[in-house]
């Protein structure tokens, strides 16, 4: 049943500058030049189909390729058999001379140099890669003539650093025409009305094909306006595309034969395309580097977005696998093995559901298809066909898995491969070598090593080269036990433990990360760069510092010292500058071991980062309920900082002048103050008893949550003065037993989190301090488990007698 | 017979005109026994901006098809092609998301009538779904054609029509899977009529079920009877405009068609409407999170109160439609005596009605009726 006109001449609501004459006389003109435009959609199985027939037809001397001019050089990849989509071509350009005035803007700082990176995706059913397989094998000539990433960086870098190309794709998603088609076909968006219209129809001849879609991209284009293309790049991109054609036109033996030169481009440009005068641009060789790197359909489908390009890249690479299978050459059957491979999929998930079903979801797919006007199932007609059939119930409960399922399927997460013999960046190839140098080996299962840091030289090293692993994200190495100085854990150790495995990913990332630099020390200083330069935050900036001193990166400490001085001074968060305190600490502590003791600055920076803590000692009485733990757990860094660190003279008095001034003058938070007295206390700034007095002072009117807050704070850093001063726990425990016992059972939740500092072994002393007291005995322990066990132990131990006078 | 005005014309009634032109210009090929194509069924429900021509009485008239169902084009496109295939439809979803309407309006662009029906409920019986007898015929004639008394899924299976079956899981589990042969096999037996008793379905037969996913019922359906079935979830209508659209064409034409004469502006309707939205979802239309009422707050019951408002404010005022009356209805029609509900409803006054009042006179005056919330 076919159900719609899906024909292109829907033109009369469009507010177009072509009228459909106008148009028919275009088409009437390229179809009459001797050079053969193909038009293509990337990612489309019909235009690859179409494509193959037009070549067969036309016998072409040489085929024109809208892929960057000068990637040629990874032809013999392209062509090798050994080399399976999805790939990408990536080109990329650093601007270490910030030619584009973009550094700062597009990276972290000006001395920090952007990379541009581009990326022309390419699946197994790309026409461009299908002509190009199809070149090899006919002996056809190939060459790419689309604008290099440097020549387009003014045009297409404007917010990111990274570009996906293909931008003809969003020529038709955002233009008027697509939008009209898309209402008038009922279609959610416009790839479906590319389905609609195009991919799903194999049954045409060629030239009614590239007619077809002429007429299609002449309307679409009329839509757009002059200013949009100008400022995308799309003119001088096809002004350069048809000076490369008509440069190979002149080479070309039979000059008056049709299609002896065919040239592959995007459908936008090949209708302009003939209509050009062509201009060149200046190519700058060494600036143009564009290498093959494996891609993922999951990127393919991420980075395009939902709704344009590729949906579904595993779907039609089934589809294509069908229709170039000799025994099969029909994509009915892909649709229903994909059916059924939903239906697996989704039966892991917990659904439900049968083969049965699996056949009802192919004849109802078909069903929408012909509904739908088209000559052979799509994507959408199997996706909604999936959505009616498989989700028994509320969408809300059962959709979930299923779609799950559809996208796992559908998009599928394969990687693609690259001829191993002909492909190594200089990045892969130095991981390698360095890898052998230190007899590290390169295997996929998981390894288990063990480095004495202490005893050899090559211990050392090995842990470096790790580091910079895990620094780069590879996923090659992962420390499953060791010192670790970040976090100030396990610093006892000697030895690292490493687990190492060497996959697919950490190739793929490898080779992906070529921007980066040429060696992995090399991608690790710049990456290292960036990093630093992008953060404010001095704590961020000292742990890089750290990191950088294990990955034995120690050229780098002179400037990044430098810096870090100024990123110190302009901080306005305590917490960082706590935190840059303490990695600063570990980085003088460790000098040895880590070999940085050539690093001067280092106590100029921790005299630094400790003064303007201490001089945001004000600004902590403001923060949040939320924040109060981390921001204590910082104050005790700085307490025990100014009592254990005595290789510089710091000024204690600092600290303690701040201290003061900030609880006499601040309204706040009370659980900081509680911090800050106990910090007093600890410093011997204060007495028990003016410690019990401001205490007492919060709870004469009765139960305060403010009081329990300041007990909270108090406790956290110095909660030892409950165990060791007894007259500080005699008269806390005079203070509670005044309350009436109506206020007690008020209090006691206030004090509930600062009960659960203590351990339990610490409780029991009290608790036996206060039996000893009040000469009872020690209570039967209510076997509760977890805080609330402590707290209820430790709150009837301290007050006993209440219970029992209440009748508890 | 004298024409007498009923309560509400089914739709094919309503829209006979649509009806007849979609007809006329129908040039698409149609599953057997459909009296419409799919896609002229499609159109049917979704509307269109094009004009058909089409003759009454050698007369020449036109007409634009109007849209009967707001929300996903997608989800009708699939309802019908099931419809055209060998499983019945369930439609499922919160109360008053036009579950009914829409399978109304299939089974009225399918087989020309949205008659054919079952309502369910915890007493329907075997009898109902299948036949029953005339037992004073069957007494005198014995076991006869004549005697039957089909049911409508008789009917349906008979003449090759949609059969309509509301409310599916408010029956008794047995019951419901009575179904399961029928629209497995396509065939009922009547074992009392012997070799004659052997219906079996003509094209075009199918069953649209529809569930309240608040019923909880759904969940409990037999999986045999679930496998027989393709479940689409209807939604609320997610954009404001279409809804206050929904709202105002179904309460006019209610109005107009019970000759109730009112002043009824666009502005109030959509008062309500955001009022319905809002509450339904938890968030404003600029992001404030407000709290959810346990009623429900559907479409269909905005369309409620805004036929009774109409009506209020003809009979008890002067005709003109005010926010108050919407308030009055609010209170009296959803909300009732849910003293939590009354409470959200208040803080939503307070919250987002109080700051609108600030720059708007129609919100102001809403604001203004928070008592008659009370
Ligand atoms: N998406 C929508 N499009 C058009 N009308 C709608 C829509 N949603 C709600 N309505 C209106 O609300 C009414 C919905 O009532 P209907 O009885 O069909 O809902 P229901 O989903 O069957 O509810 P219930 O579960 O209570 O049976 C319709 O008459 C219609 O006026
Ligand atoms: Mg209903």
């Amino acid at each position: 049943m076919t159900q719609r006109n899906t024909s292109c001449d829907n033109m009369s609501d469009l507010d177009s500058k072509e009228t459909m004459e106008g148009i028919q006389k275009k088409i009437r003109k390229i179809e009459d030049q001797t050079i053969v435009y193909f038009p293509i959609k990337h990612h489309s199985i019909a235009c690859s189909h179409y494509l193959e027939k037009a070549i067969d037809f036309y016998k072409p001397e040489k085929i024109l390729i809208e892929l960057p001019f000068g990637a040629e050089v990874n032809l013999p990849i392209l062509q090798s058999d050994l080399t399976i989509p999805p790939i990408a071509l990536h080109s990329f350009y650093v601007d270490n001379l910030n030619i584009f005035e973009l550094n700062g803007k597009l990276s972290p700082d000006e001395s920090i140099p952007v990379r541009f990176e581009g990326y022309h995706p390419i699946v197994a059913y790309s026409p461009e890669y299908h002509a190009i397989q199809l070149a090899k094998e006919k002996e056809i000539e190939v060459e790419f003539i689309d604008l290099p990433l440097y020549n387009i960086i003014p045009y297409r870098f404007k917010q990111s650093s990274i570009s996906l190309f293909y931008p003809d794709e969003r020529y038709y998603e955002f233009n008027a025409y697509g939008a009209l088609l898309a209402k008038k076909l009922r279609c959610r968006n416009f790839h479906e009305v590319w389905e609609t219209m195009f991919e799903t129809n194999l049954d045409m001849n060629f030239q009614e094909f590239m007619r077809k879609l002429y007429i299609f991209s002449l309307v679409a284009r009329s839509s757009l306006s002059e200013e949009f293309l100008e400022q995308e790049g799309a003119n001088i991109r096809e002004e350069f595309m048809k000076y490369r054609i008509k440069k190979s036109y002149q080479d070309i033996q039979e000059k008056d034969r049709k299609g002896s030169l065919l040239v592959v481009t995007g459908a936008f440009h090949s209708v302009v395309l003939p209509f050009l005068k062509g201009k060149t641009q200046k190519i700058r060789k060494k600036e143009n580097v564009i290498i093959t790197v494996p891609y993922t359909y999951n990127q393919l489908a991420l980075s395009s977005g939902y709704q344009s390009g590729n949906p579904a890249p595993r779907y039609y690479d089934k589809l294509w696998s069908n229709l170039r299978n000799p025994d099969i050459k029909d994509i009915k059957i892909a649709t229903l093995n994909l059916a059924l491979e939903v239906k697996n999929q989704s039966r892991e998930y917990g659904s439900f559901v049968s083969v049965a079903d699996s056949v009802h979801v192919f004849r109802m797919a078909q069903n929408l298809g012909s509904f739908r006007g088209k000559e052979t199932t799509g994507y959408y007609d199997l996706v909604d066909a999936v959505k009616s059939v498989f989700i028994k119930g509320d969408e809300k409960i059962y959709g979930p898995s299923i779609y799950r399922a559809l996208d796992e399927i559908l998009i599928g997460d394969e990687y693609g491969t690259i001829d191993p013999n002909l492909s190594t960046t200089p990045l892969l190839a130095d991981f390698q070598y360095r890898a052998k140098k230190l007899r590290i080996k390169l295997a996929a299962a998981t390894k288990l090593m063990r480095l004495n840091l202490y005893q050899t030289s090559t211990a050392k090293l090995k842990s470096q080269f790790l580091h910079q692993t895990v620094f780069l994200n590879l996923g090659f190495g992962e420390m499953i036990k060791g010192p670790n100085l970040i976090k100030k854990e396990n610093l006892h150790l000697l030895a690292e433990q490493w687990n190492i495995a060497y996959n697919r990913g950490v190739e793929i990332k490898l080779i992906s990360s070529i921007s980066l630099g040429n060696t992995v020390r090399n991608a690790c200083l710049t990456l290292l760069r960036e990093k630093f330069a992008s953060t404010g935050e001095s704590g961020v900036a000292s742990e890089l510092l750290l990191v950088a001193a294990q990955m034995g990166l120690v050229e780098v400490l002179d400037d990044l010292g430098k810096q870090l001085i100024d990123i110190i001074d302009k901080d306005r968060d305590f917490k960082s500058l706590v935190q840059a305190l303490y990695q600063l600490v570990a980085l003088y502590n460790y000098q040895e071991s880590l070999l940085t003791e050539g690093f001067k600055p280092l106590l100029r920076l921790i005299e630094q980062a400790y003064i303007r803590a201490t001089f945001l000692v004000p600004s902590i009485l403001l923060i949040q309920e939320d924040e109060e733990e981390t921001v204590i757990e910082k104050i005790k860094a700085l307490t025990n900082f100014i009592l254990s660190f005595d290789d510089i003279e710091v000024d204690k008095n600092l600290f303690i002048g701040q201290i003061k001034t900030t609880l006499t003058n601040g309204k706040g938070n009370h659980a900081v103050k509680g911090a800050l007295t106990g910090v007093l206390y600890s410093l011997h700034e204060k007495k028990v008893d003016e410690l019990t007095r401001e205490i007492n002072g919060y709870f004469v009117g009765g139960a305060s949550l403010d009081g329990g807050s300041f007990v909270y704070g108090l406790f956290m850093i110095c909660r030892e003065i409950l165990l060791l001063k007894e007259d500080f726990f005699d008269r806390i425990d005079n203070l509670v037993c005044q309350f009436s016992n109506e206020d007690f059972l008020t209090i006691l939740p206030l004090f509930r989190r600062s009960f659960s500092l203590f351990t339990p072994k610490e409780i029991d002393i009290i608790g036996s301090n206060v039996a000893q007291k009040r000469e009872i005995e020690k209570m039967e322990k209510i076997e509760i488990s977890g805080n609330l066990a402590e707290l209820l132990h430790f709150a009837d131990q301290l007050a006993g007698s209440k219970f029992e006078e209440m009748g508890l | 017979m004298a024409k007498e005005k009923i309560i509400r014309e089914p739709t094919e009634i309503r829209n006979r005109d649509e009806i007849e032109a979609l007809k006329q210009n129908d040039t698409y090929d149609k599953p057997e026994n459909w009296f419409l194509s799919p896609r002229m069924v499609e159109t049917f429900i979704l509307g269109s901006d094009e004009v058909l021509e089409y003759e009454v009485k050698d007369k020449k008239k036109k007409i634009k098809i109007t849209r009967k169902f707001y929300g996903d084009n997608v989800l009708v496109q699939r309802s019908i092609i099931t419809l055209a295939s060998d499983r019945g439809l369930l439609l499922i979803g919160e109360p008053g998301t036009a579950k009914s309407w829409l399978s109304e309006h299939l089974a009225a662009g399918i087989s020309h009538t949205s008659l054919n029906g079952i309502q369910g409920t915890a007493g329907v019986t075997e009898d109902q779904i299948k036949y029953s007898w005339n037992y004073a015929m069957l007494l005198a004639e014995g076991p006869s054609l004549n005697a039957l008394v089909p049911s409508p899924v008789y009917v349906g299976m008979k003449d090759g029509l949609i059969t309509r079956f509301e409310e599916v899981t408010r029956c008794p589990r047995e019951i419901q899977d009575t179904l399961i042969s029928i629209l497995s096999d396509k065939v009922l037996i009547v074992p009392e009529l012997g070799e004659k008793g052997v219906l079996l379905a003509r094209k075009g037969f199918n069953i649209i079920g529809t569930a309240n996913t608040r019923d909880k019922g759904v969940n409990e359906m037999s999986s045999a009877l679930k496998r027989r079935f393709n479940f689409e979830t209807v939604h609320p209508i997610k954009s404001v405009k279409e809804e206050i659209e929904v709202v105002q064409n179904q309460t006019e034409g209610m109005l107009e068609s019970d000759n109730v004469k009112v002043e009824f502006k666009h502005d109030i309707y959509e008062l309500l409407v955001k009022t319905f939205h809002e509450l339904r979802k938890g968030e404003t239309t600029d992001g404030v999170k407000v709290n959810i009422p346990s009623t429900v707050m559907s479409t269909a019951e905005a369309v409620s109160v805004a036929y009774n408002s109409g009506l209020y404010a003809r009979y008890y005022d002067d005709g003109i439609v005010k926010p108050k009356h919407l308030a009055i209805n609010i209170k009296g029609a959803v909300i009732k005596d849910n003293n939590e509900d009354i409470q959200k409803l208040n803080q939503y006054w307070d919250l987002i009605v109080k700051r609108r009042g600030s720059n708007n006179k129609d919100w102001s005056s809403y604001y203004d009726s928070k008592k008659y919330l009370m």
